[in-house]
């Protein structure tokens, strides 16, 4: 029992250290904000919206730093340029959208590479590269946090406009709505989730926490605010499932909360009642069982009534 | 529906349209047309005419490259603002595995009648209670879009535009995918709405309704080929040019057949 007792004490150790709980604190935090957004990006179609904004958020956040301006703004600036760029772009040519997008965020990550190269390296810009909740400075926690309390607002503010936005924007523009103001606003928000995430995950993983959440969720759930709670629950197990892990063995916390979130997506793909791919062929077998038993029934009645 | 105010003249007025696409197709040509208010109008051309491209038009989702539209006097937009116009979806349109209810889709027409936190009020309700109770699917308010059968999901729709209580309501391509029994039902209600002063744009395919369902008739291909009266427009000459002469015989053969067919009574359920 009391070895029992040892082997918890060890396991919950993180949680009795200071900075482990700040990076629990900090990754549940950008797991909400991103699991709400990622319910929206994947309902509107915009996954590669997400990738290109994280992406291009790169070059913004080195100049930030190098102007000494908050990394967030300067984030928030760069890809806002690369999204709208790529939105001028195509609507004056006749190359596909996707291809279009493509094009500009890599020209913007490949200017942020540059840029990294460029400049001194006493800053650890790995750490956009591979993410590090356990490194956060000070400065950039509190940035994080208001820029998550104001995301968490405006989401719950703006709920009823968002969801119209994603499901019918020929509605929302009928009754009177601004859908342009809505698709600016709907960019912001991703753009700021984007910048929260990598902290947490890194450029290269940002796309996993804004989509494999609200997939998830989606195969769980029939309403978009019971699809939001969902896919936050589902990213706070795997945010702390990441931070015990990477704790005890020396792996990446990011690559583990990804890798946390897709194992729960094939669970959901599996066995999630209605969507999922067992109960769908159980329905099936069931119904074709129901016919045969159906068509049987038909055969005994007309055998014993000949006509 | 709510709005009581008379506007005279025209509902719609569309006057010396164009629209022409970026990488230089043309969708309509100079295209002029003043519907009057309190009537049912069809809006009908061969696939690629620019049927829906006027439609679009008419809705603002296009920008004409010249001429304008004027709905109830007011630009496109600011008839938007003020809720007057309310559009029915063409079925592919939706994505109907998106998780809301049918209540939620509903209330969707009240959006822009709500407060800035979008609460809906007590006239918000009742509004979306009435439009559910006269296309009889309040006892699936409940249900996720995707769990209706065809009919049903049109009923959604037809629901959300009555909420709304626009002045005008534009449909596109009510009748696909719906039984007769069903389309009888939709046109019911949307003389039921004219007869209260709502002007109606239906854009189809089922040229053989016309003549029962619609007082106007308006013919596009590319421009305007027709416009007026249904007994005086919908004739084998105009068919001719809009579609071709082949077609237009069929066309009139099958409405003299079906007209008689036709019942009176119906009920939606």
């Amino acid at each position: 029992m009391s070895s029992f007792n040892e082997t918890l004490t060890l396991l919950l150790l993180p949680l009795t250290l200071d900075f482990m709980r700040q990076a629990l604190w900090m990754g549940l935090l950008v797991g909400t904000v991103c699991a709400v957004l990622s319910c929206l990006i994947v309902l509107k179609g915009w996954s590669l919206v997400g990738d290109a904004a994280s992406h291009a958020v790169v070059p913004g956040i080195v100049l930030a730093w190098l102007a000494g301006i908050p990394m967030v703004i300067g984030a928030l600036a760069s890809a806002l340029c690369c999204l709208l760029g790529a939105g001028l772009i195509e609507r004056h040519c006749r190359i596909r959208p996707d291809a279009v997008l493509g094009i500009a965020f890599t020209g913007f990550l490949a200017l942020g590479m540059v840029l990294v190269a460029m400049v001194p390296s006493e800053v650890h810009f790995v750490h956009i590269l591979l993410g590090n909740l356990l490194g956060i400075e000070a400065s950039t926690r509190y940035q994080l946090i208001a820029t998550g309390i104001v995301v968490l607002a405006v989401v719950a503010l703006k709920f009823s406009d968002l969801r119209l936005y994603c499901f019918d924007p020929q509605q929302a523009q009928v009754v009177g709505l601004d859908t342009r103001r809505l698709q600016l606003l709907l960019t912001v928000l991703l753009t700021l989730a984007t910048v929260m995430a990598l902290q947490a995950v890194g450029v290269v993983l940002v796309i996993a926490m804004l989509v494999t959440p609200g997939c998830t969720a989606f195969l769980l759930t029939r309403r978009l605010a019971a699809m939001m709670m969902v896919a936050s629950a589902s990213t706070w197990l795997s945010v702390f499932a990441g931070v015990m892990v990477s704790f005890h063995v020396d792996v990446e916390t990011g690559g583990v909360i990804v890798l946390i979130q897709a194992f729960l997506f094939l669970l959901a793909f599996l066995f999630a009642p209605g969507r999922g791919v067992l109960f769908q062929k159980i329905r099936v077998r069931r119904a074709i069982r129901a016919d045969r038993v159906a068509a049987r029934k038909q055969e005994e009645v007309a055998s014993s009534h000949p006509v | 529906m709510s709005n009581l105010t008379q506007y005279d003249g025209a509902a719609i007025e569309v006057s010396r349209t164009s629209v022409r696409y970026p990488d230089g197709h043309l969708g309509i040509q100079e295209i002029s047309l003043a519907l009057p208010g309190a009537s049912i109008c069809a809006l009908i051309g061969p696939n690629g005419s620019g049927k829906s491209t006027l439609c679009r038009t008419i809705l603002g989702f296009t920008r004409p490259t010249s001429g304008r539209v004027r709905l109830l006097r007011m630009t496109v937009r600011q008839a938007q603002r003020r809720n007057l116009v309310a559009y029915v979806p063409q079925a592919e349109e939706v994505d109907w595995q998106f998780p809301v209810s049918v209540r939620d889709v509903v209330m969707m027409g009240r959006q822009g009648q709500m407060n800035w936190l979008r609460i809906p009020s007590a006239t918000d309700r009742r509004c979306v209670e009435e439009a559910m109770a006269r296309m009889e699917i309040t006892d699936l308010a409940q249900r996720q879009i995707g769990m209706l059968s065809g009919g049903q999901k049109k009923r959604v729709f037809l629901a959300r535009a009555l909420a709304q209580g626009s002045r005008i309501l534009v449909l596109d391509e009510p009748f696909t995918g719906v039984d007769a029994h069903t389309e009888q039902g939709i046109m019911a209600l949307i003389r039921g709405l004219r007869d209260e002063g709502v002007t109606v744009l239906i854009v189809t395919h089922a040229l053989s309704s016309v003549p029962q369902y619609c007082d106007h008739v308006a013919m596009v291909s590319r421009r305007l080929v027709a416009f007026g009266p249904v007994s005086t427009t919908f004739t084998q000459r105009h068919l001719a040019a809009t579609f071709g002469d082949v077609m237009a015989e069929t066309v009139l053969s099958a409405t003299d057949t079906k007209a008689s067919v036709r019942a009176a009574s119906w009920s939606l359920s």
